[in-house]
């Protein structure tokens, strides 16, 4: 038996499915938690969860742009937000799979398209339990599902509350696409207030509230927030506070994915970054950000100005906090204990001080 | 078989289409779902799918075959699935009718890879065929060697399949078979068109027999695929007429939730 698996391997690695490490890079793929209450969103409330599909076209349509065009790839990505748009009011009957949108992208960086899809997964069945009402202890289904996803811990988004930081200070490509491409990075970060927009009206117990509310939702969503578009990304706790109390873990897992999709518009759009490295550089950050990592790895401080994101709101900046009941608010939560008034925020290296107070670069 | 009756089974398979949601099971290109070439992935962990289908050929002089499948596949670790099939068929040749259970097979199927930048997806499946029952049922045990390698081009994913079937004479002997076949979506619709050339060439040195294929398939619900397609056995064309079948077919994934083992949640650190 090991003398075929060696003779399988040695076949893999011919094959060529591999890193810029060697390594060959399996499918690894796993299929949903198998549950009574999935797809309920969908089949209830068929507007709300077709909403999405145009985020998710957004997302990785932006990925392979960037990877076949260019980093600078102006008149694409104009092209684009009018095809985002359009999809927006008029969004496909299904879900578009992630590697028919970008089939080149997922080539260089399957891991990561994997680890979003898998993290798309949790989202949806999340959407699910809160939609059905025949589910009775939601908690304790929301859990579970959430057990179920982290056991795939390579796919799984980390559960700590990272915040903003990789995006801001994970590497020198931080803010590029947002600099670049304004507008189709507001959309994005528009579609992290619908998510989270969405969970908090699905916490609504009585269904005909929660019917209106998620109505009221899509509208604010397609007529102000699409219009008035964010000018930094929304953490998920600060838009569903019942919900992230609810399933505080979720909330950073979801805050987690969510930067780990700015992450990847910056490293595709930046210039200085060859395309034949940037899968390593990809890779680089989605071990950072994984479940399984998350024990060892310590998350970059944030940025002083003037390069921090001075659009951030109070709530942005608070840290998880644990209340003394035991219960956890995730970062983000309007409940939450700020950042700077605790003392979380880390120092800057004394050296950088020094020099700028010399007025040397 | 007429134009009307495929453009018949066509419709009716239309009008059952649901305004349902989305899965990317549409693209699987599974084995005679409705092409001969099959993809170089397998089912995901925990993923079962069952699926059923039927191949309709009539040939010139009113001969006539009809072949059933009807298979069960399991993911049952990463990158392996498992499959048990049924092929039953009915048949009337010089207008004598034969039917019966043609064989029963069971498969592993093993994908080595994910494509890579340059190179593609690399597979391989081993199937074992047992003795059938009724007069078109196999003699004898059967086996098959195949490998599969899948690439894509932007959107279009091409295959290549290539096998070794074991067989005793009294079941056709030992062949050689390939076949190389394509998958494209059709824009954002979740429908994908298929296409292949298959052969299956004698060990002993007999005639080549050579199938191309058109199909399509279609995402009904979130788990639900409708395939369909037309066949020509292009070395019986006889003056110029093509010999043609149509192909059908209706799969559909599910989770067994009792059969998934789930840890205890794990309290995981938020800070």
């Amino acid at each position: 038996m090991k003398k075929w698996l060696n003779l399988l391997a040695v076949l893999g690695l011919c094959s060529g499915g591999q890193t810029a490490d060697g390594q060959i890079v399996q499918r690894n793929a796993q299929f949903r938690l198998a549950a009574d209450y999935n797809f309920e969103f969908y089949n209830e409330y068929p507007e709300a969860a077709r909403s999405f599909y145009a985020a998710h076209f957004a997302h990785f349509s932006v990925y392979e742009a960037l990877l076949n065009e260019g980093p600078d790839a102006v008149n694409e990505m104009q092209r684009l937000e009018e095809q985002i748009r359009y999809y927006v009011a008029n969004p496909p009957r299904l879900e578009p799979p992630a590697d028919i949108i970008a089939p080149n992208w997922s080539k260089i960086a399957y891991q990561t398209g994997q680890a979003m899809d898998w993290t798309h997964m949790l989202h949806s069945q999340l959407y699910d339990i809160l939609a059905d009402d025949r589910v009775d202890d939601k908690k304790a289904a929301g859990e579970r599902a959430i057990s179920y996803y982290l056991a795939n811990s390579g796919a799984a988004f980390s559960t700590r509350g990272y915040g903003h930081a990789f995006m801001l200070g994970g590497g020198s490509w931080a803010g590029t696409f947002a600099r670049k491409y304004p507008a189709i990075n507001g959309i994005l970060w528009a579609y992290h207030w619908h998510h989270a927009s969405v969970y908090e009206s699905l916490m609504e117990p009585d269904l005909a509230a929660r019917r209106q509310t998620l109505e009221r939702v899509i509208r604010v969503f397609e007529d102000s927030v699409l219009t008035n578009l964010p000018a930094y990304m929304p953490l998920t706790a600060q838009f569903a506070p019942r919900f992230a109390e609810l399933w505080p873990a979720a909330a950073h897992i979801f805050d987690n994915l969510h930067m780990m999709h700015d992450v990847v518009n910056d490293i595709m759009a930046d210039a200085r970054i060859p395309a034949a490295a940037k899968d390593r550089e990809i890779e680089r950050m989605l071990q950072q950000m994984l479940y399984a990592n998350q024990e060892w790895v310590i998350p970059p401080p944030p940025p002083l100005p003037p390069d921090a994101n001075m659009h951030m709101p109070m709530e942005a900046m608070t840290v998880p906090t644990q209340l003394p009941s035991g219960q956890w608010l995730p970062q983000g939560h309007p409940e939450a204990r700020m950042q700077v008034m605790e003392g979380e925020m880390p120092m800057p290296p004394l050296d950088n001080n020094e020099g700028n107070e010399e007025g040397e670069p | 078989m007429t134009g009307s009756a495929v453009l018949r089974i066509a419709v009716l398979s239309l009008g059952i289409m649901a305004p349902l949601e989305a899965q990317e099971d549409f693209r699987a290109a599974d084995a005679d779902r409705p092409i001969r070439v099959e993809d170089a992935y397998p089912l995901k962990l925990y993923e079962w799918e069952w699926q059923t289908g039927g191949r309709a050929e009539v040939a010139k002089g009113g001969d006539y075959l009809f072949s059933e499948l009807l298979e069960l596949k399991v993911g049952v670790a990463r990158n392996w699935q498992l499959g048990l099939e049924l092929h039953g068929s009915q048949e009337r040749m010089a207008e004598l009718w034969r039917n019966g259970l043609e064989e029963f097979g069971t498969h592993v199927f093993y994908n080595l890879n994910q494509e890579g930048r340059r190179t593609p997806a690399l597979a391989l499946r081993a199937d074992i065929f047992t003795p059938g029952i009724g007069d078109v049922g196999r003699e004898d045990i059967g086996a098959r060697w195949r490998v599969i390698l899948t690439r894509s081009y932007s959107r279009l994913r091409v295959h290549f399949n290539g096998s070794y079937d074991w067989a005793t004479d009294a079941d056709g002997g030992d062949l050689w078979s390939a076949g190389l076949g394509f998958d494209y979506p059709i824009g954002l619709f979740s429908k994908a068109v298929l296409g292949d050339v298959y052969s299956e060439i004698p060990v002993d040195g007999g005639d080549a027999r050579v199938w191309a294929e058109f199909g399509t398939r279609f995402q009904l619900t979130n788990s639900s695929v409708l395939d369909l397609g037309l066949t020509s056995r292009l070395d019986q064309w006889e003056d110029g007429s093509p010999n043609i079948g149509i192909v059908i077919g209706l799969s559909r994934v599910f989770g067994i939730a009792g059969l998934v083992k789930i840890p205890p949640y794990p309290n995981p650190r938020i800070d």
